[in-house]
């Protein structure tokens, strides 16, 4: 018997294929996907780029101020995360607390990553209300679901021995944590809070358009106004306000790792 | 080794800093977090209207097992649709795979570029153009997914050994043909599970989408929301919740079987 | 049969890796190329298939319709017509360890399969069946069902070898067969390979002298990228030394 078939195997990925269409086309049937809709949407283009273009460069300077807010959300949930995140780590790491902390601590992370953030945001505006501050305790819970895990997988992938000889010299243990730990985790960290940083810039201007305030809540009040170009001024500002983030977030990322600390 | 005085203060300098950093970005957004935090009462708002979830919304409102049909929907095309050009986009972006290196360079570059446009913005405009509904969010999806993956897929191209595909031109294998002989089975576990995780994250934006007014569940959430009725919401998050954690076991059940 | 003709190559750097290396092979021979490692046999064998890019020097094969063509310039359809060919016998890394033994051997043949038949369909019923005989011929048949990755190294070079059997070149390139096998696999392999020599002339590239001595037809010794040697494979202390350095030669 020849353990070889074209054509099994062709009629085994025609059926994949099939398949996959038919799912695709039922979805597609689902979220009004059709090419007459395109089509309206694609002869709305020429109306639109004379609608968003050009930008109106005349606002440049009114948009300094909620960038710097945006810029201000992310950057203070981002720390806070990080701050937060390395007790929480602890709670979730198996060589630390007893076993039900752990589980405990992991499911609520893993729901905390499961919903998106947007909904969070909801749940802290109803207690908080609209503004800022809710914006950037949802950023920082989100960044603590995120940083929470990492830490706490890095803390269960530390090295034992050295935990265990510090031990041994009959420190605390608060001081094997500071001593043994806290050295073997931190430059994770303090790269994977940099990359949570540019995550939480990007989700600033998101969660700013519900209502968190600064460049997002622009953009949003620009659109519902009917001025187009304004709008594009602002997203062009969030654009730079991006893109310097990640430039600088890039860069000390990069001196982390040359310094090995 | 530093002495531990010395490495104390320079801990504590550290904290310090943070925190007075961290001081100043409040204080810039006119946040006082001390007194909203001994004032509590916001978290009693929050466990008087929004505990204990109404699960009764389940069966009360008869179109929420469609809009989360019609969010699965909504993951699954703008899925699909992205990793339909993701993939060639890939090819044409890997240095190992591309037909003309200058093609890699503008792949690369465009790829990044629509990276960093906000898909919140894109949604915008998308829903402008052709209405409320779910035809943006998923176009928004694709194009978010196009721009993630297309980068990913490239990378995991290029990421293959490349002796398989240099035997294969030495025995006078055509380049289409080593690619599709030596490079792709060797890349296939990658794009795989790239595109699973592609899902998993495309599920989560679907339903952040659908608050902005795109439909399926998000909207239902919206609904609930402005309508104060927040014991609904708590519920249909609990749903959401459900959804993104079976999508994701079905994703690690069917990572493992390839 | 082919003809090496002053190959010459340098790296950046000045050096020198190949310095007009030059022979010949005809038929029927079983020629094994010697040197220490970095001398340049590997290199020697890659710009014979045209996998490296050379300074200077030509690589003549007799193509298919009898004359001597040019390999190092050609390219495009000359090229792949001219490596189809040349059979490559390279180390078991060479191979696509998700798929299965047999689709692997029948990639032997992909240079005279049309690009859009073998990816639009696959193989042939026909071709399967042949494969089945090269794959018994290197006695691999049981296994031709299973995933490469889950071979051992001598298995995965059986399987290379058949590749290069299915493939019915008019010359076998072998780099380092038997490198990374315990003896009693490099004898079973060299075994192999020494019937085929019959038909078809074998170049292989080796690490050790005393195997070669038993199976070659003829020697070519190279040294920091030179043919110091080029004749039978009774090699003398004095002529081992030649190739390798007089210390390594004491070594062996």
């Amino acid at each position: 018997m020849v353990p070889y078939s074209a054509r099994r195997q062709l009629v085994g990925r025609a059926i994949g294929l099939g398949l996959w269409l038919s799912l695709f086309l039922a979805a597609a049937a689902l979220c009004d996907l059709s090419p007459e809709i395109l089509r309206q949407g694609l002869g709305k283009a020429p109306h639109f780029a004379r609608e968003f273009l050009p930008p109106l460069w005349a606002t440049a300077e009114e948009m300094v101020e909620p960038l710097l807010s945006t810029l201000a959300l992310a950057s203070a949930a981002s720390l806070l995360g990080m701050l937060l995140a390395f007790p929480v780590g602890l709670a979730a790491a198996a060589n630390i607390v007893p076993t039900w902390l752990r589980l405990l601590v992991r499911i609520l992370l893993g729901a905390e990553r499961a919903l998106p953030e947007i909904l969070q945001l909801l749940f802290f505006v109803v207690a908080l209300g609209l503004g800022p501050f809710s914006g950037m305790c949802a950023l920082a819970f989100s960044s603590i679901g995120m940083l929470g895990k990492l830490v706490g997988d890095a803390i269960e992938e530390a090295d034992d021995k050295v935990l265990e000889s510090l031990k041994a010299t009959g420190a605390s243990f608060w001081q094997v944590i500071r001593y043994g730990l806290l050295p073997q985790v931190l430059p994770s960290l303090a790269a994977n809070a940099l990359f949570r940083f540019d995550v939480n810039v990007r989700s600033s201007v998101v969660l700013g358009a519900i209502g968190a305030g600064g460049i997002g809540a622009e953009i949003a009040r620009s659109m519902g106004m009917l001025q187009y170009n304004r709008a594009t001024m602002a997203v062009l500002g969030s654009l730079i306000l991006i893109y310097a983030a990640e430039t600088v977030s890039g860069q000390l990322r990069r001196r982390l790792l040359e310094h090995g600390r | 080794m530093m002495w531990p005085s010395q490495n104390a203060r320079r801990m504590w300098a550290t904290v310090a800093t943070f925190a007075a950093f961290l001081g100043g970005f409040l204080a810039y957004l006119n946040v006082e977090p001390l007194a909203v935090l001994f004032q509590g009462q916001h978290l009693q708002n929050l466990f008087r209207d929004v505990f204990p979830p109404r699960l009764a919304v389940l069966w009360e409102r008869s179109g929420l097992w469609w809009s989360v049909v019609e969010t699965l929907a909504m993951a699954f095309a703008g899925t699909t649709l992205g990793l339909a050009f993701a993939l060639p986009a890939g090819l044409a972006g890997a240095a190992n795979t591309t037909p003309h290196g200058s093609l890699r360079a503008a792949v690369r570059f465009l790829l990044s570029l629509e990276r960093a446009l906000s898909s919140f913005f894109i949604l915008m405009v998308l829903l402008i153009a052709f209405g409320l509904g779910p035809f943006a969010a998923t176009i928004t999806l694709a194009l978010g997914t196009l721009g993630g993956f297309g980068k990913l897929f490239a990378e995991s191209l290029e990421r293959v050994e490349s002796a398989p595909a240099e035997a294969l031109a030495a025995l006078g294998a055509s380049r289409s043909q080593q690619i599709c002989f030596a490079v792709l089975p060797q890349a296939a576990p990658a794009l795989v599970t790239g595109s699973l995780y592609a899902f998993d994250i495309n599920l989560r934006a679907a339903i952040a989408l659908g608050i902005f007014g795109a439909g399926g569940l998000g909207a239902e959430l919206l609904l609930a929301y402005n309508t104060l009725r927040y014991h609904d919401v708590l519920a249909l998050a609990l749903v959401s919740l459900v959804l993104v954690t079976a999508v994701e076991r079905v994703s690690d059940f069917l990572r493992q079987r390839i | 049969m082919l003809v090496v003709d002053a190959l010459t190559k340098t790296v950046p750097g000045g050096r020198r890796v190949l310095d007009g290396v030059s022979f010949s092979v005809g038929a029927g021979e079983f020629v094994g190329i010697l040197g220490s490692s970095g001398a340049g046999k590997s290199l020697t064998l890659r710009a014979i298939s045209g996998l490296t890019e050379l300074d200077s020097g030509e690589v003549r094969f007799a193509c298919e319709d009898g004359t001597m063509c040019c390999v190092t310039r050609a390219r495009g359809k000359a090229l792949r017509a001219a490596r189809r060919q040349m059979g490559v016998i390279f180390q078991g890394l060479h191979l696509v360890k998700r798929m299965t033994v047999i689709e692997n051997v029948m990639m032997g043949r992909l240079g005279f399969i049309h690009p859009l038949r073998s990816w639009l369909y696959g193989f042939t019923d026909a071709e399967a069946r042949e494969a089945l005989e090269a794959l018994d011929q290197v006695s691999m048949k049981p296994l031709a069902g299973r995933i490469t990755g889950s071979l051992s190294g001598g298995e995965m070079q059986r399987v290379a070898i058949a590749r290069a059997i299915f493939q019915r070149p008019r010359l076998y390139l072998a780099d380092e067969p038997i490198a990374a096998l315990d003896p009693r696999n490099a004898e079973a392999i060299l075994n192999l390979l020494q019937p085929l020599s019959r038909h078809n002339p074998v170049v292989s590239t080796f690490h050790q002298p005393e195997l070669t001595r038993r199976f070659c037809t003829r020697v070519v010794g190279i040294r920091e990228g030179r043919v110091v040697y080029d004749g039978s494979p009774e090699l003398s202390r004095s002529e081992l030394a030649g190739i390798y350095g007089i210390q390594e030669a004491q070594a062996v």
